[in-house]
């Protein structure tokens, strides 16, 4: 799992918590933890009960490659902002190839192939569940560093926007851990149910400040 | 009795005319709905006892091959916190799910009036689409808290899933009111009394999709294109019109195909040949 943790370095992700900070919707340490708040059970638990789903089939699935494919099917179905969907197959992208760099495991072979539409770039919580499964990890390792994820990026970017001492984010950090253990087990419990089934929690004004184009004039009248 | 067993299903099919005009097949009202057919469609007339707490509703519609119909409602749905349970038993949710399959070159228009949720009701609403590969869809969704300054407002859930050709194509799930954990969440609704979104699946359209955001007075919203040929369009505020107004800045800022501009929100199209 050492590869899952690594950083990957995507200024993509302070980009949204950027906007926000811009607009004026996360102004402080209480508005900081409801956003990400939000952001853990919506993108979260997407990317964490994806990640779960995966690691419980791909060890011992006949066709990986049709298993690659509903997931990251049902993934772009739920990711509703390109901007998001994007992210994701960055940092998907990014994490295969440090795996493939240590491992020739065909599954991740099989991986870039059924994604070579987006340039072998899949989704993030696709390549988690894979690599967890590889490493022998439970559904809830998975779903655990796929919620992590999620947030820890934001937080640390909007600590240094705000002007928030660093310590006050570890703060943060530990006091939304619980939260993360919880989405991570909910991740793990739904890991057998049918992709269908999964949660699909959407995040509107996070996909609004997710897009690029700044607000045209005359699309607003505030 | 089991509550599926005992939910009251409402059913409805069209085919197409020689026109492509529907032509309704077979009609099942229920006790919590009956439907009203046009020239362009049907117009759903909800009960306006339904939903209330303990009900799980059922409505499907199924829109037959090369068919174009338009799906409408008398009124707002009004989901009540309903009176038939002992006062110790405390609050049920009710539920309605419905479903609609749109066939091969088919074209179904969706839009009903606001689901309401008044005080300290519970709905979930669940909407499961299945299209063919060549069909196209306009499908609203618009719920909102009943505004007048209750203790304890209610809690309005909606659930949309569109697959097409048994692709998964859209998947969402949103709800407004104290009962969902995010819905405060400057990540998620921002405490927003009315969410209005549509979805737009057209593969037809060969123009594509433009990503977008638009405000109107208290209302946000969003035109964000769906990996498949479609798009999601969201607005949230604490005003119904504002909302709708935003939305329609997204409409025309977004590059939705004339056919589905003026089916939204207008008055019902009538299906001419040709």
């Amino acid at each position: 799992m050492a590869e899952a943790r690594y950083p990957s370095g995507n200024p993509d992700r302070s980009r949204v918590v950027s906007a926000a900070c811009a607009v004026g919707s996360v102004s402080d340490l209480a508005s900081l933890r409801s956003f990400l708040h939000g952001r853990l059970w919506t993108l979260g638990a997407v990317s964490a009960a994806g990640a779960a789903a995966v690691c419980a089939r791909a060890g011992e699935t006949a066709s990986p490659a049709a298993l690659f494919r509903t997931v990251e099917a049902e993934l772009d179905a739920r990711l509703a902002a390109p901007a998001v969907r994007r992210e994701s197959r960055d940092r998907g992208g990014h994490v295969l190839g440090l795996a493939a760099s240590c491992s020739r495991h065909p599954h991740l072979t099989t991986l870039a192939r059924a994604s070579a539409g987006h340039s072998g770039r899949p989704h993030y919580p696709v390549v988690i569940g894979v690599i967890a499964a590889l490493a022998g990890c439970v559904p809830y390792d998975a779903a655990e560093a796929a919620a992590y994820e999620s947030i820890t990026g934001p937080a640390f970017a909007a600590g240094s926007l705000l002007g928030l001492a660093g310590s006050a984010i570890s703060e943060l950090g530990i006091d939304l851990a619980p939260e993360v253990t919880r989405l991570a087990r909910a991740a793990a419990d739904w890991s057998d149910r049918p992709f269908s089934d999964l949660p699909a929690p959407g995040a509107p004004a996070l996909f609004y400040l997710s897009e690029e184009q700044p607000l045209r004039p005359d699309l607003a009248r505030r | 009795m089991s509550p599926s067993a005992s939910a009251p299903h409402a059913s409805i099919s069209f085919r197409a005319g020689i026109g492509g005009e529907p032509i309704v097949t077979d009609v099942q009202p229920s006790a919590a709905h009956t439907f009203a057919p046009d020239r362009w469609g049907v117009t759903v007339v909800g009960s306006a006892a339904h939903p209330e707490g303990g009900d799980h509703l059922r409505l499907s519609v199924q829109v037959g091959v090369g068919c174009a119909a338009e799906v409408r409602s008398a009124a707002a749905t009004l989901a009540r916190v309903g009176s038939r349970r002992p006062h110790w038993a405390g609050p049920a949710g009710s539920s309605m799910d419905v479903t609609a399959t749109v066939a091969s070159d088919a074209l179904l228009t969706w839009r009903p009036e606001p689901g309401v949720a008044t005080e300290g009701c519970s709905h979930q609403q669940n909407a499961t689409i299945e299209m063919a590969g060549s069909a196209r869809l306009v499908w609203r969704d618009e719920f909102l808290i009943d505004q007048r300054g209750v203790p304890r407002p209610g809690t309005w859930a909606s659930r949309i899933r569109i697959d097409r050709g048994g692709w998964p194509t859209f998947c969402s799930e949103l709800a407004v009111g104290p009962e969902s954990p995010l819905w405060e969440s400057p990540a998620v609704l921002e405490g927003a009394r009315v969410v209005s979104q549509i979805v737009i699946v057209d593969p037809h359209h060969e123009r594509g999709w433009q990503a977008a955001r638009a405000t109107e007075g208290s209302a946000s919203g969003a035109a964000l294109p769906l990996a498949g040929p479609g798009v999601h369009l969201v607005a949230w505020g604490d005003d119904l019109l504002e909302c709708r107004a935003t939305l329609r800045l997204l409409v025309s800022a977004c590059g939705v195909p004339a056919w589905a501009a003026e089916r939204w929100h207008s008055s019902p199209v009538v299906h001419t040949p040709g």
